[in-house]
Parts: C-alpha cells; sequence; structure tokens
C-alpha cells in the first residue's frame, strides 16, 4: 500500500459518501454540516482504532496485524455508532452519520494507514491519520458544494447531475493519485 | 483590472466654458406629481406656473420661457421601458417676456416646513421629489448634519464642478441661507479631490462661515448619499442627518432669495473622446438641440442619459430634459453586445464597493430566488454599475440588480397590503357578528316589552301614557344624534386650521380621511333614522291596540300601518336633513376636491390604457 | 507521549463532533414552540385577497382547511405560481400546478364604480369583504383604490352592472418612487451600455 493508492481511495469513499446522501431541500441546506460531522467522526474513528492497536499490541505482542486492525476498526465504528445513537440519534441521522456508512468509512479509510510505508513509527502513523482525516473532510465538503457549482455550468443534458459529478470524482482522484506517488 | 484604469480621470472644466443653449423650438415637461393649472393655447409667460404639486413627491412645473401651451398629454419619458407619463408641450414665442415674481423678503422668519413647501412651489427638485422631504420638514426635528453634496455622482461628469466654478458666490449665499433656517448642528460642503478648480472657488469663500469645506479621495460611488453620510458623519450623527445635491442647493437660493423658480440646470454634454461640453439648458430643451449646440447630431450617434456607469439608453433626441439629466453621453453607434456566460473572473467582487459577491448575486437573481439573493445582501448594493463596466462577458448585472431589488420592494409592499387586508377583513367579520349579537339583543328587548305591553293591557284596558313615552324616548334618540353630528361639526374647524397650515402635506391623508368622515357622518345619521323608524314600528302596534276597542278591524290596521310609514317617513326627512347640515363647507370642499381628483386619475388611467 | 497527544486529539475531535451535532439540531428544529400555528403561517403567505376562488370562504378558512390536509395547495390563483412555491416549501409537500380547470390568473385590479350609473343600493357594501366600499342608501358609492383587494366579488350583486374592474399599475401615479433616476421596470438586457 502507498499513498498513490490510499489517496485516490479516500476520494472514491467521499463520492461513495456523497451518493448515499438524500435529495431533499433539507438535505441541501445540512450538506456542509454533514460533511464535516462525517469528516470528525471518521478522525475519531480513526484516531481511537490507532490507540487501541498501541494499547493491544503492548499487551499482547504477537497478534497477527491485519486482523487485529480490522476488529479495533470496526469496534470503534460500532462503539462511534452506538453512542451517537444513544445521545444524538436524530441529528445523527439528519445528518447521514448512520451505522453501515461508519463503519464502512472506518475500514476503508483506517486499515490502509497501517500498511503505508510512512507508518514505523508511532508519532508519523498520528500525522498521517489527523492529515487523512483533514483530507477526507476537504473532500466531503468539495462534494457537498459541488452540484450547485455545476448546475451553473453549460453542461450538455447528458452530463447534467451524477454523471458530472461522477467525472469530477475521477479528475480528483486522478490529480491525488499524481499527488501521493510523488509522497511515496 | 485595477479601478483607475476603468474610470477616465476626472477632467477640470476650467478649460470649457459654460455655453448656452438656444432657445429651442419646442420645450416638453412632464407633470409628474403635479396638476396642470394652464390650457391648451394658453400664452403664458416666462416663470408664470405651469403646474402645481398635487403629492408630497411632486413639484410644481414653471414655464421656462414665455410662449404659447400648444398641448397636454402624455409624452415619452427618459426612462428605459416607461409608460407614457403627462406632460405638457409649450412653443416659446422667444420674446421672453418674464413675470417678475416677488422674492421672500423675510426669509430669515421661514420655518423648515415653510420652506420645504416654498421650495416644492418653486420646482425645486432634490433626489427623489422636493429638495427637502415634507414629511421629513413636517417632523421638525433637530437636524445634526446638514451635507451639500458636491461630488460628482459618475465618472466623466462636470455639472456640479461647472455650477460651482461659476456660481460659488450664489451657492455660498444658498448655503448660508440653508444653515439659517434649517440650523444644522454642523453644515458641511462635501467636494472631490479632482474638482480642483471647484476647490479654489471655494476656499477663498470658506473662511469665517458656517459651513466647512470637506475635501473626499474616495474613488467612485463616493458621491452616493450612504458613502458620503459614511465618511462624513459621525457615529451619533449618522441618525439624523441629510444630504442635498449642490444643484438643487444652489437652485433653492434662487428661488428663496431671489424669487425665481428653477427653470434650467446645467448638463454636461460629453464623448467618449474625452471632449465635454457643459451647458446651461431650459428644463424641457430635446436632447437633439443640445447636442447640435455641443456640434454633435443625434443622427450617427447612441445616446445615454445620465453617466457612463448608471445611465440607459435614450429611445430617441426628442425627448426633453429633466431636473435629473446632469449627463448625457453621446457614444459612436455600437451593435449591441451579447452577453456570455460568467467565466468566474472574479473582477466584480474585487472591484465592488460594498464588498458583495456580483456574480454570486446574477445567479441568484437571473433564477428569481429573491431569498437567497437578500441572503447575498442584495439590499446592500448601492447599484453603482461598477461591476457591470468590468465584466468581461458583459453580463447585465446592475440591470438585474435594479430589477430584483425593485420585485423585493413590491413584495414587500404586496406584503403590507395583504397585512392590511387580512385586518380589515377580521374587524368586518367582528363588526357583523357585533351587529348581529346587537340585533338579536334588541330583538328580544322588544319581545320583553310587547310582553310586558300585552300584559298591562290585559290589566288595564287603555293608557296613553306608554306610547308617549316610546315618543319621548324616539325623540331623545333623535336629538342625541343631532347632537352629536353638531360636536362633529365643531370639532372639525378646530382641526381645520393646523390641516391648512400643511395643507399640501397632508392632501392624500385628507382626501381619505374625509371620505371616512363623511362616511361616518352618513352612518350615524342612517343610524338614527334606524333606531326612529324601528321606535316607530314599535309603538305603531301598541296604537293600534289601543283604537282596538271603538274602530272596526280593518279599516283600523291600515290605520296603523299609514300612522307608522308617516312616522318612519318623518323619521327619515329628518336625518336625510341632519345629513347634509353635518358636512360643513370645508369638508365639502376637500370631498369635491377629492372626487375632482379621482376623475382626473381615472382619465389618465384611460388615456394610458387606450395608449397601450 | 504520543498516546497521550492521540487522547488529547480524540477528545479534541469528540467535542468538535459535540458542537457540529448541537447546532445542526438547532437549525433542524428551529424553536417550534415560538412559532404561531400552522393555520396562522400559512394564512401569512396567502394573498388575503378574500375572493372564495378556493372554494372557501375566505384566505383564514383556506389556511385551516391546508393545515389539516384536506385541501391541496394549488387553489389560489391570486397567489399565483409563486404562492404555491411558497406553501409547498411550508408544508414541504411538492410543487403543485395549478388545475387545468383553476380560474385563470388575472393581474391585479381595483374594483371601480361608474358613479353616473350608481343607484346606491348597498349590495356591493355588503358583498365586500374588507370594506373597502363607501356609501349609504341612495347616495353614490365609491371604492377606495388602496384598499380594494380585488376580488371581484362585488360584481355579480350589482343589479346594475356599474362596477368595472381596472389594472391597479396603469396609472403613472404608481410610477412615483424611484423617480426618475432608477427605472422601474424591467430593463432589458443591453440596454444600458
Amino acid at each position: 500500500m502507498n499513498f498513490g493508492l490510499y489517496l485516490p481511495l479516500l476520494a472514491g469513499l467521499a463520492f461513495c459518501n456523497h451518493c448515499r446522501r438524500p435529495a431533499d431541500g433539507q438535505a441541501d441546506a445540512l450538506a456542509l454540516p454533514a460533511a464535516i460531522a462525517m469528516g470528525l467522526a471518521t478522525a475519531i474513528m480513526l484516531l481511537l482504532g490507532g490507540g487501541l492497536l498501541t494499547l493491544a499490541d503492548s499487551a499482547r505482542p504477537g497478534l497477527p496485524l491485519p486482523l487485529v486492525a480490522s476488529v479495533l476498526q470496526a469496534a470503534s465504528a460500532l462503539l462511534l455508532a452506538g453512542t451517537l445513537q444513544r445521545l444524538a440519534a436524530g441529528t445523527a441521522a439528519a445528518l447521514g452519520l448512520h451505522w453501515p456508512l461508519l463503519l464502512l468509512n472506518s475500514l476503508l479509510a483506517g486499515l490502509p494507514l497501517y500498511f503505508l510505508p510512512s507508518a514505523s513509527s508511532a508519532a508519523a502513523s498520528l500525522c498521517a491519520a489527523l492529515l487523512s482525516a483533514a483530507l477526507f473532510t476537504l473532500l466531503l465538503a468539495q462534494f457537498a458544494t459541488l452540484p450547485h457549482r455545476l448546475q451553473r455550468c453549460a453542461l450538455p443534458a447528458r452530463l447534467q447531475g451524477r454523471p458530472a459529478l461522477l467525472l469530477c470524482a475521477l479528475i480528483i482522484a486522478l490529480a491525488l493519485h499524481g499527488l501521493g506517488a510523488r509522497l511515496s | 483590472m485595477s479601478r483607475p484604469s476603468i474610470l477616465p480621470a476626472h477632467t477640470d472644466p476650467g478649460s470649457q466654458p459654460l455655453l448656452t443653449t438656444p432657445l429651442p423650438a419646442q420645450l416638453r415637461l412632464w407633470l409628474q406629481g403635479a396638476s396642470c393649472c394652464v390650457e391648451v393655447g394658453q400664452r403664458v409667460l416666462k416663470h408664470q406656473l405651469l403646474a402645481e404639486a398635487d403629492s408630497e413627491f411632486g413639484v410644481a412645473v414653471h414655464a421656462p420661457t414665455s410662449g404659447h401651451i400648444r398641448a397636454i398629454g402624455p409624452l415619452p419619458q427618459a426612462l428605459p421601458d416607461a409608460p407614457l407619463l403627462d406632460g405638457l408641450q409649450l412653443q416659446p414665442d422667444g420674446l421672453d417676456e418674464a413675470l417678475s415674481l416677488p422674492a421672500e423678503s423675510n426669509w430669515p422668519a421661514l420655518s423648515a416646513l415653510a420652506l420645504a413647501m416654498r421650495l416644492q412651489d418653486m420646482g425645486v427638485m432634490g433626489q427623489h421629489g422636493p429638495l427637502l422631504p415634507l414629511a421629513w420638514a413636517a417632523k421638525a426635528s433637530p437636524l445634526a448634519l446638514l451635507i451639500i453634496n458636491a461630488v460628482e455622482n459618475e465618472p466623466f461628469l462636470q455639472a456640479d464642478s461647472m455650477l460651482l466654478c461659476e456660481q460659488a458666490a450664489a451657492v455660498a449665499e444658498a448655503m448660508a441661507m440653508l444653515g439659517r433656517i434649517l440650523q444644522p448642528a454642523r453644515l458641511v460642503l462635501a467636494i472631490q479631490q479632482e474638482q480642483g478648480a471647484a476647490i479654489n472657488a471655494l476656499r477663498s469663500l470658506a473662511a469665517d462661515q458656517c459651513w466647512q469645506l470637506e475635501v473626499i479621495q474616495a474613488p467612485y460611488p463616493a458621491g452616493d448619499e450612504a458613502q458620503l453620510l459614511r465618511a462624513l458623519a459621525r457615529p451619533e450623527e449618522s441618525g439624523n442627518s441629510l444630504c442635498l445635491p449642490v444643484a438643487g442647493v444652489h437652485a433653492a437660493g434662487r428661488a428663496i432669495l431671489h424669487g425665481e423658480p428653477c427653470i434650467s440646470r446645467i448638463v454636461t454634454v460629453s464623448t467618449a473622446l474625452k471632449q465635454s461640453h457643459n451647458m446651461r439648458a431650459l428644463l424641457g430643451s430635446p436632447v437633439a438641440d443640445l447636442l447640435t449646440c455641443a456640434g454633435l447630431s443625434s443622427q450617427q450617434h447612441a445616446l445615454v442619459h445620465g453617466g457612463g456607469l448608471r445611465g440607459f439608453a435614450l429611445p430617441d433626441a426628442t425627448i426633453g430634459i429633466h431636473q435629473h439629466s446632469h449627463c448625457l453621453l453621446v457614444r459612436p453607434r455600437q451593435p449591441a453586445l451579447t452577453a456570455q456566460p460568467c467565466i468566474r473572473c472574479g473582477d466584480c467582487a474585487s472591484i465592488c464597493p460594498s464588498q458583495l459577491q456580483p456574480q454570486e448575486l446574477y445567479w441568484h437573481c437571473s433564477r428569481q430566488e429573491l431569498a437567497q439573493a437578500q441572503h447575498w445582501r442584495l439590499a446592500d448594493c448601492s447599484q453603482c454599475g461598477l461591476c457591470s463596466a468590468v465584466c468581461p462577458s458583459q453580463l447585465p448585472l446592475l440591470d438585474s440588480f435594479r430589477l430584483a431589488s425593485q420585485q423585493l420592494l413590491l413584495a414587500e409592499q404586496q406584503q403590507c397590503a395583504a397585512d392590511a387586508a387580512r385586518q380589515r377583513h377580521r374587524f368586518r367579520q367582528f363588526r357583523l357578528e357585533r351587529d348581529k349579537q346587537e340585533k338579536a339583543q334588541r330583538l328580544a328587548e322588544r319581545a320583553a316589552q310587547q310582553a310586558a305591553k300585552l300584559a298591562q293591557q290585559a290589566a288595564e284596558p287603555t293608557s296613553h301614557a306608554e306610547p308617549t313615552a316610546t315618543a319621548a324616548d324616539k325623540q331623545a334618540a333623535i336629538a342625541a344624534a343631532m347632537a352629536r353630528a353638531a360636536e362633529r361639526q365643531q370639532q372639525r374647524p378646530a382641526v381645520a386650521p393646523s390641516v391648512n397650515s400643511s395643507e399640501r402635506e397632508a392632501a392624500i391623508a385628507a382626501n381619505r380621511q374625509a371620505a371616512i368622515e363623511a362616511a361616518m357622518a352618513r352612518a350615524a345619521a342612517r343610524k338614527a333614522a334606524q333606531e326612529a323608524a324601528k321606535a316607530a314600528a314599535a309603538d305603531a302596534p301598541a296604537m293600534a291596540k289601543d283604537e282596538d276597542q271603538n274602530k272596526p278591524g280593518l279599516n283600523q290596521q291600515q290605520q296603523a300601518l299609514i300612522q307608522a310609514a308617516m312616522h318612519r317617513a318623518n323619521a327619515q326627512k329628518a336625518a336625510a336633513s341632519s345629513s347634509p347640515a353635518s358636512l360643513d363647507q370645508d369638508k365639502k370642499a376637500l370631498i369635491a376636491a377629492a372626487m375632482a381628483r379621482a376623475a382626473a386619475r381615472k382619465a389618465a388611467g384611460d388615456e394610458t390604457e387606450q395608449d397601450k | 507521549m504520543t498516546l497521550v497527544l492521540r487522547l488529547l486529539l480524540l477528545l479534541l475531535a469528540i467535542w468538535l463532533l459535540g458542537k457540529v451535532l448541537r447546532s445542526s439540531a438547532q437549525k433542524l428544529r428551529p424553536a417550534t414552540s415560538t412559532l404561531p400555528p400552522l393555520a396562522e403561517r400559512i394564512d401569512a403567505i396567502l394573498p388575503q385577497t378574500q375572493c372564495g376562488q378556493c372554494g372557501h370562504a375566505g384566505c383564514l378558512p383556506y389556511a385551516q382547511a391546508l393545515a389539516r390536509g384536506e385541501d391541496s395547495i394549488n387553489r389560489c390563483p391570486p397567489g399565483g405560481e409563486d404562492g404555491i412555491r411558497k406553501l409547498a416549501a411550508l408544508l414541504h409537500t411538492d410543487y403543485l400546478p395549478f388545475a387545468a380547470d383553476a380560474p385563470p390568473q388575472k393581474p391585479k385590479a381595483v374594483a371601480l364604480i361608474d358613479e353616473a350609473t350608481c343607484i346606491g343600493c348597498t349590495l356591493c357594501i355588503q358583498a365586500c369583504p374588507v370594506d373597502a366600499i363607501l356609501g349609504s342608501a341612495k347616495q353614490m358609492h365609491t371604492v377606495l383604490a388602496d384598499e380594494c383587494t380585488g376580488c371581484e366579488l362585488c360584481l355579480a350583486p350589482c343589479p346594475v352592472d356599474c362596477i368595472s374592474m381596472r389594472p391597479a399599475t396603469s396609472q403613472p401615479a404608481d410610477w412615483r418612487w424611484g423617480y426618475p433616476v432608477i427605472a422601474i421596470k424591467a430593463v432589458k438586457p443591453g440596454s444600458s451600455s
């Protein structure tokens, strides 16, 4: 795994997240807060998963890393989903913080972090987790505001709506791939 | 694109002399908010009153020169897509015979309201309507800051600078007059740095005067009232300050100190080649005459009325100039530019003096999303036109903002009207309900009375005391109604003097007030009549029953009915005679005036309809 | 050391998420207790002509029917399509175009009584829902143009047909505000160069 694959993966994940949003007037008004909330939730899950992994590693060294990491990431996602369900169920649902989506984000954004070549030291892995969460938030916000901006372009009718968005996601993924390839 | 590169540098008018246009062959004057008081074919003298203001926002119109009135009727306005507006055509006879109007000899004794009305009579116009708004003058609140705005309100313009250079002493006199009457705590003449010649002309006069000269360095939209207030007013003054254009102030000085009504103004005729002429032109002179005077022909050029940024194209050159025609731009005819899609260059946002995002605003305005446009602060747009000027795609930004803000205003007015209608409808429902209850109550009372009467009759066969008692009651009711009417009549003259003093200012209110009062008087009379009739009807059966004993059945009933009818007729007559009496002379006159005005407005409406 | 830092960052992220949730919760439920009842909010949108073209006795009964969900939102021709959009946004329903048999939309008009023909029967006064007609028996009646909503309810009762509707905006006097620097009507794109 390297950044050249990981960063486009984030772009695809953000696109998936955007496609799962309902398309009504209220969702439009909450698009930006929803993107920020999902980004923060991802950050929490990454930090929690990483922390738990460090603890597990120090308690019982020698466990297979892929298994432990996926179990811990899933556990942190479900923990967060449960807490949200208990404390702010209505708002969380309106902002799109459903447990399948949280689980997906946690696994897809979290697992590759442990196999990046730069994740050798604890500080570096923390830094990578934070940066990836920040990038993910930015991408979500980007997709939240894209439909409005695309409306103003004189696009051909065939490209209106989802296809245009998919093209944008591809362009972003390509650009991120270039960036990631240079980083790794 | 930086600001100086698109705005032409202000050129000093010093090099060019002030021209005077020759007498045009025909003058076209509009009658907006004014009612005509001359007839077709009549000969009028210079300075003669042609139309007097009929609303708070209108100003009087005076003859710019002597001549004959050729026509009174709808004329095209100097506005894009505006409907025809009533106006009059004056054919000058070349003699220029003037009516000598007396100057106000004791002008220092004038109050603010009297001054405002005098200026309205003299046809001195400010930014909107009369120079001093009548509603403001009537409030007579102390004025903290009075700004005389001599900043040119568009690039290319020199009209105000020219006026200051030529008539500096007259302007200073007029300002002293305004300062004396309005008593502002601070009187400031605002002028822009570039107007060097005008500053020089004023600087010598500014010493030991009651006003200060403020030189402003801000770029273009500095001439707007809001910008000037922001630049000059201290925080505590910004609430009660007034901003007057210098041309209006000069005209006010001429009107009050010399008795000359406002019949001309200075117009800048400018071409794209940076040669401009300033000329004093009579109001109503056709645009073509001004162009000829400047040595240009109207055939080959496109005309823009107003400045280069906020102006609009004039359809033809026969339109007469009015008090706001400070500038005529003459440009070579070009094929119309077509708007291209926005390329998001951001030039409009960087040049906007109000720090708005014109491209966002334009998007929402063009899609009629007024709520979103308000969210993007459409209300803060000063409509300076800079964004349209810099737009590389030639988008009609200014026009769409103008349209959208008018739509917003319209929506607001509609909301107000709907609220008023809701209130009236609710009150009507309440009134109907109340009337129904009162009627039911009355019926119940009457039934009870009749029952009592029947019981009494059963007890003692004949009694005349009862009918006379009800008759007395009825008399008392009529007398009370008359007394009420008389009281109202007396109240009316008590109000009248104050109405007289601010007559025209209260004209619109009075018009309706009179109608309502008349209706109230009529309603009171009708109520009295009803009461009387009911009382008559109530005691008629009783009387019939009284006579029941000694007369045959059918005959008696008929007689009773006739008697009741006579009672009712008498009562009605009394009411009818009292209702005209309740309208005193003054009220009648007001109603007649209101009706005349309504008829005139109707006629105007018909005419415009026919034109359409 | 990094564990402590990680813990701190975790707490910070949780706190931020809490703030975002709280602020969007406020946006979702804008203090429903302070809002007036739904019927009144609908009534505030309706144009208050009280014309009865919706089949109800006035704007408020229509608003109440809408609030109870007993009528559709496309019954108000004076409100226009704009009014339907506002109602749809308030009631969280879809936009509904006017029915094919709906009364046509007309520009705003005010009633005008022909003073020569009026016989003073007071029938129109009783019909006017906003008390915009003045007069009494056997006296000429007149319409207060400022108060008239253009509901046309006075046309039918008039026995001599002396009431006509006049467009409300054709008078030059209505062009007063903004005179004359600001154009009143739509400026065609490109006309101001």
